[in-house]
């Protein structure tokens, strides 16, 4: 890991993991299927808990667009930042299919965080923690980011015995749902880690939802229980 | 001329059953509502075209029964929304075919279940229209009223895009006239999605179907049977897939006949005669010998569901929220009762002079919603699954469950209960009660045609 590479607070091998599959990225019957199952559901939790129509939203790890893009469908003017090339670039060619108008950027959280502080109503930050070597320093970036009253959206996977079962053993080895080495244990967090963090960063915890995949019914639900999946909004303290 | 960009309060995206349904269910309440239709509608105000789409039916002259028609089988709980609602008068219902009795059978096996209204102390297990004439109802019923002055519908008309704003959705829509294409755009609250099982606007809004494909078709016909058929509908399971009979006109049924794909273009092309004997073989002769067979179309058997039937201001309802294989009879049934609830939440809204397109109140129409479907969803399923297959271990527990089915009352009827309808959640539609408070609904419908009064005038002052 270079230098420049860890005041980036990126780990090069995570955008290379999806950089060689990003072109899959839209691909409902890809890798990426999970993801696409999964938007419906965490598009419409953000617009319960913050209507975005005419919202300004920050996408932070937007990879290929899909949270951004169902976010621009609601009517928020969203800009979209990844440090993956490939997924970037996916992102801006899929506009000309979806026919919508979003700002995606290669770039840190931290850098839009310096270029553009309090400017967003709200910021979005979903299965990306899980993929840095600082989630610490990405949250406080999106404290910096939000407007005081803004509300910040987090999802990442919990670290524990059940959710190594379930997100690396079950969905990587077993169902083949997630290309293997996805996730690292190490790098999962739990909801406590998480909340501390945000705390620190200036954000008030506001609520916290699992997300379950029934790999029968091959259903997706939001709902009590966060020892795997799970979704925590805060509100940036005024 | 009227003007490209208009104001509403609800659009509804299609003008079939579940839209008309959705439309008359809302007709009372203070509401301005366009009802978007892909084909032609007695209903649209300057109507050009002759020919009536066929579910819509025609407002004006009556229905004549075809030999041809689709029918759909009504649950006890669908026959009271819709008496609710006041598309049903009495004289309407008593002229739909009962279901009294339901025979459950397995091809090549002893088990037999029975299944008689007078168990769970019901007249009907169900009743059955021709679609075509549930659709001239509904039809009549928004023009008669004289709601049309509330309800406008827009026919030889598409939605091409849905967009959000804060306050309102933005519908986007392309219509056909006089062989040229008027492009416009209506501002709602909320838009209402009823374009059936094979539309793509649920798609494009963001709301993906979770696909079933059962590698089966569906053969639906209308058959004659050599007797009366005493109001019995029969669901017989055989090794290919099930094959289910409804009561129509005294000695009707209508066939909904599960085969493997591969049968599908012999069953279409060979003669009346030998379809006839094809389908006496595989159902047998205990409901008499079969004479003569309607036009017979085959339909792929796909069921989609969605994990979410709300996207910002946009609704879900019928089969665009969730299409079910056929052989329960099931589709409609669970629509009505989206259609039920969705009026209920917007009432809601309206009492409270909220706005229809509320994030939170179009989810609460969700959650309220998604335990039903879920379960009429996994209930039709795996009637399909589990008697489509004649591996040994199966056909055994299936000849052991239907004859312990029979003797298990409690189950069985819980089961029949669910085929009506009526166990589910408890609307007021259902209950026959008022949406919203009648003297804030005077009031309010009161407004509002003061407020159409003013624009008309200003209209003729205009020009």
């Amino acid at each position: 890991m270079t230098d420049t590479n860890q005041t980036q607070n990126v780990d090069p091998s995570e955008i290379s993991k999806f950089n060689d599959i990003a072109s899959r990225w839209w691909d409902t019957n890809s890798e990426f299927k999970p993801l696409h199952d999964i938007n419906p559901l965490r598009v419409n939790y953000i617009n319960q808990h913050s209507p975005v129509a005419g919202l300004k939203v920050a996408d932070i790890g937007c990879g290929g667009g899909l949270v951004s893009e169902g976010l621009a469908r609601l009517g928020a003017n969203v800009t979209g930042i990844d440090m993956g090339e490939t997924p970037i670039n996916v992102a801006k060619l899929h506009l000309h299919e979806s026919e919508l108008d979003i700002e995606y950027r290669q770039m840190t959280a931290e850098a839009l965080a310096e270029e553009r502080p309090g400017q967003y109503d709200v910021v979005t930050c979903l299965e990306m923690l899980e993929h840095v070597p600082d989630p610490a320093s990405v949250i406080a970036a999106c404290s910096t980011l939000v407007k005081p009253g803004g509300i910040v959206y987090f999802s990442t996977i919990n670290r524990n015995p059940k959710a190594w079962l379930f997100a690396i053993v079950g969905a990587e080895y077993i169902l083949n749902m997630l290309p293997k080495g996805t996730h690292e244990y190490a790098k999962l967090i739990q909801p406590a880690e998480l909340d501390e963090w945000a705390q620190t960063a200036g954000l008030k915890t506001q609520g916290m939802t699992g997300m379950h995949y029934n790999p029968f019914t091959k259903h997706y639900k939001l709902g009590e229980g966060v020892d795997v999946n799970y979704l925590m909004h805060c509100t940036k303290t005024v | 001329m009227t003007s490209n960009q208009q104001t509403t309060d609800i659009v509804i995206v299609g003008g079939g059953l579940a839209g008309l349904s959705m439309a008359a269910a809302l007709s009372s309440l203070p509401l301005n509502i366009t009802v978007i239709e892909f084909a032609s509608s007695p209903l649209a105000e300057h109507s050009n075209s002759d020919k009536d789409s066929p579910e819509s039916g025609n407002a004006e002259s009556s229905y004549s029964p075809s030999f041809d028609d689709r029918a759909l089988a009504l649950s006890v709980a669908s026959i009271k929304i819709l008496n609710n609602i006041g598309v049903f008068d009495q004289a309407d219902i008593d002229s739909c075919t009962p279901i009294e009795h339901i025979h459950v059978s397995d091809r090549g096996h002893m088990g037999m279940l029975r299944m008689a209204a007078s168990e769970v102390d019901e007249a009907y297990l169900g009743k059955v229209i021709p679609a075509p004439l549930l659709g001239q109802k509904l039809s009549q019923f928004i023009s008669n009223k004289g709601y049309t002055a509330k309800i406008s519908v827009l026919d030889q008309s598409q939605v091409t895009h849905i967009k959000h704003k804060a306050d309102k959705a933005i519908v986007q829509i392309s219509s056909d006239e006089n062989d040229h294409v008027r492009e416009r755009t209506i501002d709602c609250q909320a838009v209402i999605l009823a374009d059936g099982g094979r539309s793509n606007m649920a798609e494009k809004i963001g709301l993906p179907a979770i696909k079933t494909d059962y590698e089966q078709v569906g053969i639906l016909a209308n058959v004659v049977i050599s007797k009366n058929h005493q109001n019995i509908a029969y669901e017989r399971f055989t090794d290919t897939g099930p094959l289910a009979l409804l009561p129509l006109r005294s000695n009707e049924f209508k066939l909904v006949w599960t085969v493997e794909p591969s049968e599908q273009e012999a069953l279409l092309a060979m003669t009346d005669e030998v379809f006839l004997s094809s389908l006496q073989q595989r159902f047998g002769q205990r409901a008499g010998y079969f004479e003569k067979v309607s036009r017979r179309v085959a339909y792929p058997m796909i069921a989609n569901e969605r994990a979410q039937i709300v996207s910002g201001r946009v609704a879900l309802i019928g089969n665009a929220a969730h299409s079910l294989h056929p052989i329960a009879g099931q589709g409609f049934n669970l629509g009505l009762r989206d259609v039920a609830c969705l009026a209920e939440v917007l009432a809601g809204q309206l009492a409270q002079q909220q706005d229809l397109g509320d994030a939170q109140a179009l989810m609460s129409y969700q959650s309220a919603r998604q335990d039903d479907i879920k379960r009429t969803a996994t209930f039709t399923d795996q009637l399909v699954k589990k008697f489509s297959t004649n591996a040994k271990p199966i056909a055994i527990l299936r000849t052991v469950g239907l004859l312990a089915l029979d003797m298990q009352t409690m189950l069985k009827r819980q089961l029949m209960r669910k085929l009506m309808g009526v166990s589910g959640q408890q609307f007021k539609l259902l209950k026959g009660q008022a949406l919203l408070d009648e003297k804030l609904c005077k009031e309010m419908n009161k407004e509002l045609s003061d407020v159409q009064g003013e624009e008309q005038n200003e209209k003729v002052q205009a020009s």
